[in-house]
């Protein structure tokens, strides 16, 4: 950034503390509303992380141009031009001066707009300097010189006249180029030698020669010649040019086709049947001919009949238990849903068999278990498969949906009947607990009066089978 | 091109110029913007009545982002103050001189903090590692790592 001379005093509080000079720039800080040059702040903020003028903590994150006012105010001091010791006498505000340097100051040094010249010059000297890079003519040897060189030619130049070496006459070195095209000494071929004629000889001797030259005599017709042979080259350039133009097309529509190949997949050979009428030439690299198309495509009518599309075999997945719980709520629904786009073409009443399987199959469901899911129909257009597996997606989650809610009402019911098997089984446990214990009491009971009634023996084993049986290894009860 | 440190200095000298020196301290040599000398004197009660020093600066190219590099030299007639923090070589261990150092200060306000700190001393003797330092000393005395431990003066 230049350095200006400020005309009038500035105001203190438009000075950067760090470098003395009214602000270039300016940024104030966030922390302590101190202003600064950006450079001068930026630069003492690489040493030092502090204010300079507080000390407090500052980083380059906490600076902000400073307001829109102060930047004015500095902006408009008026200031010197930079070329003033030069002799620019121009004043003006601070931020004109950029453009009074680039654009019109006198005393700016701009490069010499000629590419060979690498001096520096002042803008008002730019025209004078241009002059001096005119051209002229020595006027004794008729050399090119410029006027700069001038002094330094003077020595050097050749000399005013000159002789020309065919016919020895004298002439000035201006007129040496001119005088060569007329000499009558000078040794010329032929005005018909492009056309094959071989004489060569003086220039005065050429009218002689024309007069006997055969080429000369038929000049007529080269010209003619001439002429068709530019016109057939002209056209050739034209046609080789469109030649170009047509192979570019060609080689791009190859590849959007091939694009398109990839993109359609197996639905490419059906979209060629789509048009037959479309008549490819026989060296294009398709194997389907329009004929064998109509018997494949009565073919895929047939299989499309045997096997339902996807939505049909959906509800098969109900278990066939629960069937009496819940009535078909949705599924006389299901033919109602949009059928696919009716094509303009023999597929569509493929399309509406398969729709038409489905609402069948609704009785035979049972039969389809495992078949769960209907191979594509490559027979339909693309667009009309891809509404087609929507519907199916629709469906599926619609049947996927009902069949939760089928699911979740008979885990409860289950659960509950479960539930209360479990209770009575628990009731009966109890009944059996309760008689088993009323048993043994029965039994403790006689146990306890036989012991009383023989006080004198040992007790025998055999008096107590129960508690032999019930803590013995093998016991079965 | 004039630097940014020939501006400021430049700017600096006009105000001694046109403004004059603070009393007490002189400008005597400010030929260039590389090395300047001033006089100074303690003015009133102190223990350096009738002396005059002499303070060299030299500044880089980076004042006043960096600190300029500030010393008493003997010249005819004038002696290197004796004082706690000034060593025998002339440097001085002053805080404003390193690590306070701001670009917001200047010339003059160097000089004014130096004849005050002369001013407040209560004791002429030289700095305890006095012999060591001027020993080892780096000619150039921002090359010093001083540590600023004593506030009182
Ligand atoms: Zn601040
Ligand atoms: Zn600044
Ligand atoms: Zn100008
Ligand atoms: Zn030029
Ligand atoms: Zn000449
Ligand atoms: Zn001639
Ligand atoms: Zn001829």
């Amino acid at each position: 950034m230049a350095t200006y001379n400020y005309i009038d005093p500035v105001n203190a509080n438009l000075v950067c503390c760090i470098c003395r000079m009214p602000f270039i720039y300016p940024y104030t800080t966030t922390t302590c509303a101190h202003t600064f040059c950006r450079d001068c702040i930026t630069k003492s903020l690489e040493t030092t992380s502090q204010c300079p003028i507080d000390r407090l903590p500052l980083r380059e994150a906490n600076l902000q141009p400073a307001g829109p006012i102060i930047r004015s105010l500095v902006d408009e001091l008026l200031v010197e031009c930079v070329n003033r010791h030069l002799g620019c006498m121009h004043t003006c505000q601070r931020q004109l001066m950029p453009v009074h340097i680039s654009n019109s100051c006198p005393f700016e040094s701009i490069p010499c707009p000629d590419q060979d010249c690498k001096e520096m010059i002042f803008r008002k000297d730019a025209n004078q300097h241009r002059d001096s890079h005119k051209t002229m003519l020595c006027n004794k040897c008729g050399e090119d010189i410029q006027s700069i060189g001038l002094k330094a030619h003077g020595s050097a130049c050749s000399g005013r006249f000159t002789t020309c070496e065919f016919c020895e006459s004298e002439l000035e070195h201006s007129m040496q180029a001119s005088h060569l095209v007329v000499c009558q000494e000078i040794t010329v071929a032929c005005t018909h030698d492009i056309d094959g004629c071989a004489w060569e000889g003086k220039r005065s001797e050429l009218s002689a020669h024309l007069t006997s030259c055969a080429y000369h005599a038929i000049s007529g017709f080269f010209a003619i010649n001439k002429a068709r042979i530019t016109a057939l080259e002209d056209e050739n350039a034209v046609l080789k040019r469109r030649v170009d133009t047509l192979e570019a097309l060609l080689r791009m529509a190859g590849c959007e086709l091939q694009a398109a190949k990839i993109a359609l997949g197996p639905w490419y050979h059906y979209s060629l049947n789509l048009h037959p009428q479309l008549h490819l030439p026989t060296e294009l690299p398709f194997d389907l001919q329009p004929s064998s198309a109509s018997t494949s495509q009565n073919g895929s009518d047939e299989q499309v009949g045997d096997n339902p599309v996807g939505p049909s075999s959906v509800p098969s997945e109900h278990p066939d238990i629960l069937a009496s719980f819940f009535p078909n709520e949705d599924l006389p629904d299901l033919p109602r849903l949009p059928a696919p786009p009716r094509v303009p073409s023999i597929s569509s009443t493929t399309s509406s068999q398969g729709w038409e399987s489905f609402t069948v199959n609704n009785t035979g469901i049972r039969q389809n278990l495992h078949n769960a899911v209907a191979p594509l129909n490559l027979s339909t257009t693309l667009e009309g498969s891809l509404e087609a597996l929507r519907q199916s997606i629709v469906t599926i989650s619609t049947s996927l949906d009902s069949l939760g809610r089928r699911n979740d009402i008979a885990l409860t019911n289950e659960t509950f009947r479960i539930n209360e098997e479990i209770m009575s089984l628990k009731a009966n446990m109890h009944g059996l607990r309760m008689q088993v214990h009323a048993i043994l009491m029965d039994r403790n009971a006689q146990v306890i009066r036989r012991v009383q009634d023989s006080q004198d023996g040992w007790p025998a084993p055999q008096r107590f089978p129960g508690s032999i049986q019930s803590s013995g290894p093998g016991t079965k009860l | 091109m004039t630097s940014i440190s020939s501006r400021r200095l430049s700017k600096e000298l006009m105000e001694i110029q046109n403004g004059g020196c603070p009393v007490g301290i002189d400008l005597e040599k400010a030929d260039d913007f590389q090395c300047w000398r001033f006089s100074l004197e303690v003015m009133g009660e102190s223990l350096y009545q009738n002396e005059k020093f002499t303070l060299q600066f030299r500044f880089d190219q980076q004042y006043p982002i960096s600190s300029p590099a500030v010393q008493f030299v003997q010249t005819e007639g004038r002696q290197i103050p004796v004082h706690p923090h000034v060593y025998s070589n002339g440097h001085i261990c002053a805080s404003i001189l390193g690590n306070e150092w701001s670009p917001v200060l200047s010339v003059i306000a160097v000089c004014v903090t130096l004849q005050s700190m002369l001013a407040s001393c209560r004791e002429k003797r030289r700095p305890i590692d006095n012999d060591r330092y001027v020993k080892h000393a780096p000619d150039n005395p921002k090359k010093t790592q001083f540590q600023y431990d004593d506030d009182t003066v």
